[in-house]
């Protein structure tokens, strides 16, 4: 599967995150990739805010892992934000406890998780942002999995 | 919860306090006597090993603590000559921080509190950092304001009394510190980024670029600094499609700029709200010359008492969690033997 999006402001970003957000259910494990400023922030507080979050999202990126008492579809959830940017390797994540994560009752959103590659689920869905400065963002959306086709199209 | 100091309790017998801080970098124990002086600070750290990957690796941090712990404690007691006997308790940071890190203190502290048989104190590291101003000031009064600001956190709090205290702002994504990292890896300063930003920041032009200040909606106390760290990143990725050159000083400087005088806005906000007499600043990021220089100045024209604590004790540090441990002790604030480490505790 394929989607390319496109968002010329961190306000269409949070958009396009409450959108997905809405799709979103327990044992989802979506892949944030990006560089710092691509908008990765702006979008995991859109999915925050469609999941009901109450609390300000932070950035993870000291602590690694953030969870949230979160709302999919009606069901409570925690919403579990990873940030795997300080780490350096793989065996890391697992120290850390990132696979822990992968259950049904969680949604886990994945900031840096390229050094986590190996213990990531089959069927996670990977979004890649692009561009920087005052450029459009080309945000696209890519999975193995058929299940992601099925509820993202024509939904986003 | 009122602090009852027993004046004569404390005549009659020394209240020693044994402080471990094992929460992120450092590996650091403190012996600290009647809540002033400081008899032992021994302070263990990691910094060297966490430069060559450029920032904490918590694998690498617990193993280093438990390698670390035992000596770090046998130094402190011996250069106070003091005998666990001797102690009145043991304090120990429970969290927040890496829970590998964390767990190896907790763990230490618990066997060391119960072997001794005296009670365990379990401090919340970012009380310690702001007690750690009760130390380097022992004029220190409540009522006061805090601005604690770090690698993890950006908060504003009042205190009214030991253990009563409002958050009245907090970071809503970057904290300050976590900003200044990002940005030093950005330019190629090293870590941890707040020192070195500030070193290049001396040669260049703070007002060389215009980088944003956000101050959210009026009259909020919150903070956001994710916005001028995409900034400055969009202006470095801009200049490098272009062909141009930055200074990184001038960088360094602009963005020093904004993040302080961020800081400083929302310091003279909150002042002007709680009313509060006293100012204190804490946190890795309190070590900062240009926000120490602005705050002087804000305390002398709003006319409040601003103290902040030495360089040493704006670290991760022992002493501070011995500090806030003797205040716990002083209320039998003691924790239950079953205290576990906290990753995200919070300032609740």
């Amino acid at each position: 599967m394929n989607i390319r999006l496109e968002s010329s402001s961190p306000e269409e970003t949070h958009a396009l995150g409450t959108k997905l957000g809405k799709l979103l259910q327990g044992g989802d494990v979506l892949c944030l990739i990006g560089d710092l400023g691509a908008g990765k922030t702006a979008l995991a507080k859109g999915i925050g805010e469609a999941l009901n979050v109450q609390e300000p999202m932070t950035s993870p990126t000291f602590t690694f892992i953030i969870e949230y008492q979160a709302n999919a579809q009606g069901t409570p959830v925690r919403l579990v934000h990873m940030d795997l940017y300080r780490l350096n390797h793989p065996e890391e994540a697992e120290v850390i406890g990132v696979g822990e994560n992968f259950q049904e009752d969680r949604i886990c959103l994945i900031e840096w998780p390229e050094i986590a590659e190996d213990i990531l689920p089959e069927d996670v869905l990977e979004l890649r942002m692009e561009g920087s400065g005052e450029e459009k963002r080309v945000i696209t959306f890519h999975s193995q999995s058929a299940h992601w086709t099925e509820r993202l199209d024509g939904n986003l | 919860m009122d602090v009852v100091v027993k004046d004569n309790v404390a005549l009659e017998k020394d209240i020693v306090i044994l402080g471990i801080e094992t929460s992120c970098d450092e590996t650091s124990a403190a012996v600290l006597r009647n809540g002033r002086e400081l008899l032992s600070h021994i302070i263990s750290s990691q910094v060297k090993t966490h430069q060559k990957f450029g920032g904490v690796v918590p694998e690498v941090a617990s193993r280093e603590h438990i390698l670390h712990l035992q000596g770090v404690v046998e130094e402190a007691l011996k250069e106070a000559k003091i005998d666990f006997k001797d102690l009145a308790g043991i304090a120990v940071t429970y969290g927040p921080g890496l829970v590998g890190s964390l767990l190896v203190g907790v763990a230490g502290a618990k066997a060391m509190a119960y072997g001794a048989g005296i009670p365990l104190l379990g401090i919340n590291h970012l009380e310690g950092h702001i007690y750690a101003n009760f130390l380097s000031d022992p004029e220190l009064k409540f009522p006061l304001l805090a601005l604690l600001v770090s690698g993890g956190h950006t908060h504003l709090v009042y205190f009214e009394n030991h253990g009563q205290y409002e958050v009245l702002g907090r970071t809503r994504d970057d904290a300050a510190g976590e900003a200044l990292d990002k940005i030093a890896r950005a330019l190629d300063l090293g870590y941890p980024g707040g020192p070195y930003i500030e070193k290049a920041a001396l040669k260049g032009d703070p007002q060389a670029f215009d980088f944003p200040r956000a101050m959210l909606e009026p009259g909020s106390l919150d903070f956001s600094f994710s916005g001028v760290k995409s900034a400055v990143l969009n202006t470095l990725n801009t200049a490098r499609m272009k062909g141009i050159t930055l200074k990184v000083e001038d960088v360094a400087a602009s963005f020093q700029e904004a993040i302080v005088d961020v800081l400083v806005r929302k310091t003279i906000l909150a002042l002007e709200k709680t009313k509060a007499p006293t100012l204190v600043l804490a946190g890795g990021v309190a070590a900062n010359t240009l926000l120490r220089e602005r705050l002087t100045e804000v305390a002398q024209e709003q006319g409040v008492y601003f103290t902040y604590p030495p360089p040493v004790l704006c670290t991760d540090n022992g002493a501070m969690i011995a500090v806030a441990g003797y205040y716990h002790y002083l209320t039998q604030d003691y924790a239950p033997w079953d205290l576990n480490a906290v990753p995200g505790l919070n300032l609740a």
